[in-house]
């Protein structure tokens, strides 16, 4: 669909072709800038739901009370992990608690998805209206936004060599000195493991739930740049939820749980995954999901909507 | 720059012409990572063609996606997906002029245009597609969108005739004639360079 321009024989001389191409090379988007981009959307997008709600409107025609709570639960525990990354940045002494929401252990979702019940207006506005908190540009640039099963060909971007475009000139937000190298760095004795996870283009941090020591604090530009790539994902899937295309969103939640066995939105992963299996007809094991989910997250502000995810809810 | 002159440009957020709200089918499903990812560039450089300024086009590529994310369900597949999202970062963008032209209303001065960086300094590539640049906007907007988004984007002519609202006749007739001028005028900058050289 969006090929090169085909050459027609139609007035074109070399030059002016030579000349189309040298236009469309200045015009190129900068990497940077674009994975810039991809951040605050993930961020905005997960927020998007959470004010559709307030307003009292379904973010998507389709999209059943089940998707709703889980985007507002989604929506909710990525603003607190961005306020927990934000401040762990800043001053190492601060907010265990939101800090622990990023990545602090089995029990942080449980943790973020509690504290969203209680003050979910609150979490997403602080972090858009006092400017304390600005989610939407504290994540430096994402890594490729990437769903692994690209049936649409990308588009014509090469990345010119020299990136001369304007783009790159554009005034930058201040916390994009963070530098880009989002690589976490080796350490000796490495605590880190590494995950087989499937092809990512612009690759990911090799790295999944390695244990936070004492003292020792994930680099927050690498966390917040998995936690946008956590947030696309599951983004990804209710918008394929909320197009009826419940297969697609099973598909967008297991390379969710690949990639992200024990990411922050791993209950959110798992609550969206009882809807859709439901979604899709597979009754008998949306049960079953939802039992081992109910099991184990009784408390959660999902269980409810869990438990009727397969009577028509 | 100038602003859209088209009719339909200005309406709330975009409508994209020749989207069938009566004949929507399940397409199947995209996430909006995916989109991103396919065409984040030719929204970028589509909203630059629209006129959106350089210092705006991050806010503004945003604003279209936070679109193209409540609104990708509807889309349905006939026409290709860079025709569509043509159609949203139009109307974003036209809106976005709209907010801009109202601030500078309220501005008693006007903001003096930056000088560039020195053209003695830029490659021959940037040199050019200035001269292009150059010639486009002598262009009216029509007839500059059209051959863009033909022979610089690929779009399709009718799709694209569609979406400005042109007759089909009328849109291949003009491209070539554009095209037609590009060439000439390209032909004459560079019987320009060559007298200026042999002085």
């Amino acid at each position: 669909m969006n090929d090169h321009p085909q050459p027609h024989d139609d007035g074109l001389s070399p030059a002016a072709r030579a000349a189309l191409a040298a236009l469309r090379a200045e015009d190129e988007l900068a990497a940077d800038v674009r994975d810039r981009m991809w951040s605050r959307l993930a961020a905005a997008t997960a927020e998007d739901v959470l004010s559709d709600m307030s307003r009292g409107a379904a973010p998507k025609r389709r999209l059943g009370r089940g998707g709703v709570l889980v985007g507002l639960a989604i929506a909710a525990a990525l603003t607190l992990a961005l306020v927990g990354l934000q401040r762990g940045a800043q001053s190492v002494a601060v907010a265990p608690r939101a800090g622990a929401a990023a990545y602090g252990g089995p029990d942080a979702p449980e943790r973020a998805t509690r504290a969203a019940s209680g003050g979910r207006a609150r979490a997403a506005s602080q972090g858009a209206a006092d400017g304390s908190v600005p989610a939407d540009r504290s994540i430096p640039a994402a890594d490729e936004p990437v769903p692994a099963d690209s049936s649409i060909p990308a588009d014509r971007e090469p990345v010119p060599a020299d990136s001369s475009s304007p783009a790159a000139a554009q005034p930058v937000p201040a916390d994009s000195s963070i530098p880009a190298d989002r690589e976490p760095r080796p350490e000796p004795g490495a605590r880190r493991k590494a995950v087989d996870h499937a092809p990512v283009p612009g690759d990911m941090p090799d790295v999944v739930d390695a244990p936070v020591l004492p003292g020792e604090h994930p680099r927050p530009d690498a966390s917040a740049s998995r936690l946008a790539a956590e947030a696309a994902l599951l983004q990804g899937a209710q918008t394929a939820l909320a197009s009826g295309a419940p297969a697609a969103a099973l598909l967008q939640l297991e390379q969710h749980a690949r990639e992200f066995p024990a990411g922050v939105l791993a209950q959110e992963r798992e609550a969206l995954r009882v809807v859709a299996l439901c979604a899709a007809g597979r009754e008998r094991e949306g049960r079953a999901e939802a039992a081992t989910f109910l099991r184990a997250h009784a408390g959660s502000v999902l269980a409810e909507r869990v438990r009727g995810a397969c009577d028509g809810g | 720059m100038s602003a859209t002159t088209t009719a339909d440009a200005g309406a709330g957020e975009a409508e994209p012409r020749g989207l069938d709200r009566g004949a929507l089918v399940t397409a199947p499903a995209l996430s909006l990572a995916e989109v991103y990812r396919c065409h984040a560039g030719f929204v970028w450089r589509v909203l630059r063609r629209l006129g959106v300024a350089d210092a705006a086009l991050e806010d503004v590529v945003h604003d279209v996606f936070l679109v193209v994310h409540r609104r990708l369900p509807e889309y349905d597949g006939r026409a290709a997906l860079t025709t569509w999202l043509f159609g949203v970062a139009r109307g974003v963008a036209s809106n976005h002029r709209r907010g801009v032209a109202r601030a500078q209303r309220k501005l008693s001065v006007a903001p003096t245009p930056t000088a560039g960086p020195d053209p003695e300094l830029r490659t021959e590539q940037a040199r050019l597609a200035e001269f292009v640049r150059g010639f486009l906007q002598g262009q009216g907007e029509d007839r500059r969108l059209l051959f863009e988004l033909a022979d610089i984007e690929g779009l399709k002519v009718p799709e694209i005739a569609e979406a400005l609202g042109m007759n089909l006749n009328t849109a291949y007739a003009r491209l070539r004639a554009v095209r037609e001028q590009l060439s000439r005028a390209l032909a004459d900058r560079e019987a320009g360079t060559r007298r200026s050289i042999a002085r």
